[in-house]
């Protein structure tokens, strides 16, 4: 079987089948369905293939929703893809928003180009099995159930949702962050902040006008509670008979060691999740404005400069460093991060903690001489302004005489 | 027979309530279509299980036969269609 390369003409595997190849969800197998065809196009020349290379290009981010029709299996009928109008079906509609939503905002804020940062597809399932109460990130796309009717509502409806669940795919491209114990409560929480974070930016709102809950509006009204989860005061989200009570602690202190399993929530990765969702949520308040700017810039960083392993510990250290980096040692936001790790209940390692005194605004040294400089200078200027008039009194006065 | 599902994790991580369906207490027909559909769950195995699931949920299915017990664990992304099937079965007919 003659290799491609020596065949400029003929190739083994038909130039159509390599161009349904290229549409593959598998980005592995459009990837090398791509490689092959330009490989091929360099002997016969390569406008057309580039050209068709951009049409299926996965640069773009396209959005394309699937109806399950009430299946469980992850598949289903085309129901809206990038450049059609609404559907009749209201969650198509929704998740299709959402998906934009997210994609816009890591591209606007992070300049993140979707979740890969290589304009990976936006897929979406909605109807997925029968009154599904859940939704799920399966490594490639997103799954929506309808919701019971009962506890939950359709789970198309929460931007929160959405941005969370998406957020998961981009922390498999920057940390990977293991599902399990810390390192998995980490990714638990990196999707709630940032899910949080895409919900504040669609609305315009800031840190301090933002209600910081997961998944409000998902329980129907039947069921008293505000959120499936709180940032702001972990463990106060829902309490009720039906459900329980929300089991998330706010400190290290309450920290819940599970068993890791499927039982065990694989170590309270959606339990312990808590602790570095309040760090976020003091850090941004510190810091005030919208919590996407430098409260989500560290956060990102640090995710980005995080590991698969990487604990609670080993992140806030990271957050405070990130923090100096882009805003300065020292600053109001590395103090913000630091004073937030600590109220969870985790010291930043190697960095003190600063007086209560030393955190108030007194001018410096520096400071100090630099405005009595100024003074003296300002004074002098007023001294030749003063000389400068009286000569020009001076010389209009010799003028006048002189005239007359 | 009897066969109790509990649902276990997901995006919300909440308590699920389990449902239970007992073979002396359904149709005749329900019964048998039950039963084949366990025989069939607990023959197949399940895929092999996705690491890059986040927020799946998993289901336990406890199978008390006459005093035989046996438990059937699959998830989101990786259950069998046979699985599937007496999943769903049970959501429709057993209420929590």
């Amino acid at each position: 079987m003659e290799r491609c390369a020596r065949l400029s003409i003929n190739c083994i595997v038909p130039p159509h089948i390599l161009k349904k190849l290229l549409e593959s969800k598998d980005r592995k197998v459009s990837e090398v369905a791509l490689n092959t065809l330009l490989t091929t196009s360099h002997l016969r020349g390569e406008r057309s293939v580039r050209a068709l290379a951009a049409i299926s290009s996965p640069e773009t981010a396209r959005r394309t929703i699937y109806d399950c029709r009430h299946g469980r299996i992850v598949s289903g009928k085309l129901a809206r893809s990038e450049d059609e109008p609404a559907s009749s079906d209201k969650p198509v509609n929704q998740a299709f928003d959402g998906f934009g939503h997210t994609r816009d905002f890591y591209k606007q804020v992070f300049n993140r180009n979707s979740i890969d940062d290589r304009g990976m597809r936006l897929n979406g399932y909605v109807h997925y099995g029968e009154s599904y109460q859940n939704a799920f990130w399966d490594g490639q796309e997103m799954i929506f159930g309808d919701g019971d009717g009962e506890i939950f509502t359709d789970f198309t409806g929460a931007l929160d949702v959405i941005g969370h669940e998406l957020t998961h795919g981009v922390t498999e491209f920057t940390a990977n962050l293991e599902y399990h114990n810390q390192s998995g409560a980490l990714n638990e929480s990196i999707s709630d902040v940032f899910g949080s974070l895409v919900m504040q930016w669609v609305n315009n709102q800031s840190a301090e006008q933002a209600d910081w809950l997961i998944g409000v509006g998902i329980f129907t009204p039947k069921i008293t509670g505000d959120a499936l989860r709180s940032m702001k005061a972990p463990g106060t989200a829902y309490d009720n008979d039906l459900i329980g009570k929300d089991p998330q602690p706010d400190n290290m202190s309450d920290y819940q060691t599970l068993p890791d399993t499927a039982q065990g929530d694989f170590g309270g990765v959606h339990i312990n999740s808590g602790i570095p969702n309040k760090a976020f949520y003091l850090t941004a308040i510190a810091i005030g404005g919208n919590a996407w700017e430098a409260p989500g810039h560290i956060w990102y960083e640090a995710l980005k400069a995080s590991t698969a392993t990487t604990n609670f510990q080993e992140f806030a250290d990271t957050t405070h460093s990130k923090a100096g980096q882009l805003y300065g040692t020292s600053g109001a936001e590395q103090q913000a991060v630091l004073l937030a790790w600590r109220e969870v209940g985790i010291r930043i390692s190697n960095a003190a903690i600063p007086s209560p005194a030393s955190r108030r605004k007194q001018p410096t040294a520096v400071e100090s001489d630099s405005y009595q400089q100024l003074s003296r200078q300002i004074g002098t200027i007023a001294e030749q302004i003063r000389v400068i008039s009286s000569e020009i009194s001076a010389l209009k006065n010799i003028t006048e005489k002189q005239a007359a | 027979m009897k066969v109790t599902l509990t649902p276990m994790g997901g995006f919300a991580a909440i308590r699920r309530p389990a449902r239970t369906l007992d073979t002396l207490l359904l149709p005749e027909s329900v019964a048998e279509r039950l039963q084949l559909l366990v025989k069939a769950a607990a023959t197949v195995q399940p895929g092999p299980i996705s690491e890059r699931v986040r927020d799946g949920m998993a289901y336990q299915i406890e199978i008390d036969d006459d005093g035989k017990t046996s438990s059937l664990v699959q998830s989101d992304g990786s259950m069998s269609p046979q699985f599937s099937a007496l999943l769903e079965f049970i959501e429709r007919n057993a209420k929590p």
